[in-house]
């Protein structure tokens, strides 16, 4: 039998300018620390700032930071510094998200010199995000040496996709060389909540079909999961394909693109940057990339009106696509800040889809507070359930289950 | 009698209603033109002639007589399609030249579109680019489309499946459109012989920027190397490919991402419309693909259809292939392309008391 030592995990999650990161203790998945580097590298009028907490209690630092490996530098003599007083609270091992692996990892890796150079192959993927967690990789790889790393992918889960809905209409011979395929993003985190709505029912993961629904204040995905296994994904061989998002402009023309591109004499590298960081909801509604914004001026802006119009369409094309593919689900899920925060965003996804089993209880729709809900009636025939993720949980889990496989010291 | 007439840059395909195929280059002048096409007619009076057009912009939003004032407009659409327009003008006018005791209609495949919802028909971009750019879905088979919307009432949700050489899926609710696969160009939403059809953008930039694709490389790969032929390697027409499904995997790979794709488009009608009442199939492709609507119709027929005659009545122009007690109707509609721009310059005549 394997021993199930208890192990402090350290999970680093990087966005393009914030650092999340939680001490896990495995394998009860109690939260020691949690906290939170915002504004991290960006040219701001505002400083960064690090919201620290130990146990739930809360501590706020302002304080320069440059980058990311500064950011983790400071996090780190935090923790120290709460080590000192007390011995609960330090780390054995260091686990990261990674974004965008291609197809070169199909599972949570330990990271070495082998897995160090592969991964540096990856960089070109996700140009804002994979080299941005590849340097603290490599950071902490050097400056901790004796502390296990591993790396849990935000694809992985998706490798279950079947070819039908991997594959574009490419020349097999072009996707082939290139490695293009779907391949899937969100993937920690439609996990995550898909596990939570199984626990949460009493159901066996291995017999329900899930729609999964990410809505972030940053990217968007929805996912079809069928007995426990990723089946699609809105997004594709990057995170730009499926919803609109706050500012990426999802499905598209490829057509409209060269268009631009033809048009007004821009490169692909300025193209690719108004397709990622200045479309979606930034866009259409102008004043804002936050939808919950444009929800606020819905009645008095006719451009916050089209966003939310827009953003909406994309959501139910997909719930319905899956719902059909799935022949109808028996649990759909809204997850993250804006499947959470907005009861009239989850309304208008949900209205009118009766006749694909989902039905919506408007009270308990708009009375959510916090936590696992049904918002469901009844008798409905899909269960519709708020869940808000947990990656950092996620990663831990994983990251552990690999360890007391590969480990026989713990 | 009324020739209709479908211009694919090089040959004229005429339909009175036999097919005629005529290059309009090798007809000297517009004395040679006028003869041939009163030749086809032979003692037949013509009434009047149509034109099938396959882009007519944002100006364009109904059936046209051609008169001096419609050349300038249908040229500023060059832009859009630098390859067709021009050639399409240049035919139009030569048959000005020939006919002009006779009335010339042209019928757009894009005015059916114009009547999209907004959510519908603008894309993710900076507002400037949709505004300025006059990016939007213009959607494409519209003629094919309208005359489906025609065949039910108005009140009653429609999901209308062309099969043509391409494949597109329209929701339709009170005789207007609300959602359209194809898109700003016909690249956007189900592959073809040899397009791709719906694509994650970021492949376009990945390969110029990772693999230093040119934007001409990749605009040709998209457009001519994809699809069908892309998939599988074969450069051979889609009545011989699906007889091989089954015996081939690269065959039978593509099958499977072309029903894929169709799916997601019959998942964004249903969702526009809230559900859906009938479902009318057409396409000049109809025959050839029986097997795939066969199993997109199993597939979601968990939605309340109910199939009793397949394969369908191959006389009857129209037959409903559901049975009674089926929630949603299935419809065959056999009608080709001409019939129906034959069918519309009659209704057009008659209301111009020609």
């Amino acid at each position: 039998m394997k021993s199930k030592k208890q192990v402090n995990i350290l999970v680093l999650n990087c966005g393009s300018s914030s650092l999340k990161y939680k001490i896990i203790r495995m394998p009860d998945g109690a939260e020691i620390v949690r906290g939170e580097a915002e504004r991290v590298g960006a040219k701001t009028r505002e400083s960064s700032i690090i919201t620290h907490f130990v146990f739930g209690k809360k501590t706020v630092i302002e304080t320069p930071l440059a980058d990311h490996s500064a950011a983790l530098k400071k996090v780190l003599e935090l923790i120290a510094d709460n080590e000192k007083k007390n011995k609960d609270i330090r780390f054995d091992i260091f686990a990261h998200r990674y974004v965008h692996p291609g197809m070169s990892f199909s599972k949570t890796a330990k990271v070495n010199k082998v897995v160090l150079r592969k991964l540096k192959e990856t960089l070109p993927l996700a140009a804002i995000h994979n080299p941005i967690i590849y340097k603290l990789i490599e950071f902490c790889h050097r400056s901790y040496v004796g502390i296990d790393q591993f790396v849990v992918f935000d694809t992985v889960f998706h490798k279950t996709i079947p070819p039908e809905f991997s594959t574009y209409a490419l020349p097999l011979k072009v996707m082939k060389k290139y490695h293009i395929k779907k391949i899937g993003f969100h993937g920690i985190s439609h996990k995550y909540v898909m596990e939570e709505a199984c626990k949460f029912l009493g159901k066996d993961k291995s017999f329900q079909k899930i729609i999964s629904c990410h809505l972030g204040s940053g990217g968007s995905s929805i996912c079809a999961i069928s007995n426990g296994k990723s089946v699609n994904n809105s997004m594709g061989f990057t995170p730009l394909e499926g919803l609109m998002m706050n500012t990426r402009c999802g499905d598209i023309d490829p057509g409209a693109v060269f268009y631009i591109m033809f048009k007004e004499r821009f490169s692909s590298e300025e193209t690719e940057n108004i397709l990622n960081n200045k479309s979606g909801i930034l866009g259409v509604f102008n004043s804002s990339s936050d939808l919950r914004d444009a929800i606020k001026d819905i009645d008095k802006s006719k451009q916050a009106k089209m966003a939310f119009n827009m953003y909406v369409r994309r959501v139910r094309t997909y719930v319905a696509f899956y719902a059909m593919i799935l022949k109808k689900a028996d649990i759909l899920i809204f997850t993250d800040s804006l499947g959470i925060g907005s009861p009239v965003l989850r309304k208008s996804i949900c209205k009118d889809m009766g006749f694909l089993g989902i039905n919506l209880d408007e009270e308990k729709n708009k009375e959510y507070d916090k936590g696992i809900s049904v918002i469901s009636p009844a008798d409905s025939g899909t269960k519709v359930l708020i869940i808000p993720t947990d990656e950092e949980n996620m990663i831990a889990k994983e990251a552990y289950k690999e360890l007391i496989k590969n480990d026989s010291g713990y | 009698m009324i020739p209709v007439i479908d211009y694919n840059l090089k040959d004229l395909r005429i339909w009175t209603p036999s097919l005629f195929i005529k290059n309009i280059e090798e007809m000297q002048d517009d004395d040679a033109l006028r003869k041939c096409i009163l030749s086809i007619a032979g003692k037949n009076k013509v009434r009047a002639i149509a034109f099938r057009i396959l882009f007519g912009g944002d100006y364009f939003n109904k059936p046209q007589i051609i008169n001096s004032n419609f050349f300038p407009q249908f040229g500023k659409l060059t832009i859009f399609f630098p390859f067709y327009i021009p050639s399409t003008l240049d035919m139009l006018q030569r048959f000005r030249g020939a006919f002009r005791d006779i009335p010339l209609i042209v019928f757009f495949e894009t005015s059916f579109f114009l009547n999209l919802p907004d959510e519908e028909k603008y894309y993710a971009l900076p507002f400037e680019y949709n505004k300025n750019s006059k990016i939007k879905k213009f959607g494409f088979h519209g003629i094919f489309h309208e005359a489906n919307a025609g065949m039910v009432p108005s009140g009653s949700r429609t999901i209308s499946l062309v099969f043509d050489k391409q494949t597109t899926v329209c929701a339709i609710y009170n005789k207007r459109p609300l959602s359209i696969s194809l898109g700003y160009t016909p690249l956007e939403g189900i592959m073809s012989g040899r397009a791709c059809g719906d694509l994650d953008p970021g492949i376009v930039f990945y390969l110029m920027n990772v693999h230093n694709f040119s934007i001409y490389e990749i605009d040709e790969m998209l457009k001519n190397k994809s699809g069908f032929k892309g998939l599988t390697g074969y450069d051979i027409e889609l009545k011989d490919m699906i007889k091989m499904r089954g015996k081939d995997a690269k065959i039978d790979l593509a099958f499977n991402v072309y029903e894929s794709q169709i799916m997601k488009y019959i998942g964004e009608g249903v969702a526009a419309m809230g559900g859906v009442d009938n479902i009318i199939i057409a396409g000049s492709n109809i025959n050839i693909v029986t097997p795939i609507i066969y199993t997109l119709i199993k597939k979601i027929s968990f939605l309340g259809i109910n199939i009793i005659r397949l394969p369908w009545d191959k006389d009857k122009e129209i037959s409903n292939i559901t049975s009674e007690e089926s929630k949603i109707k299935v419809y065959i509609n056999r009608k080709s392309l001409p019939a129906i721009i034959l069918r519309e310059s009659e209704v057009f005549m008659r209301n111009k008391n020609y």
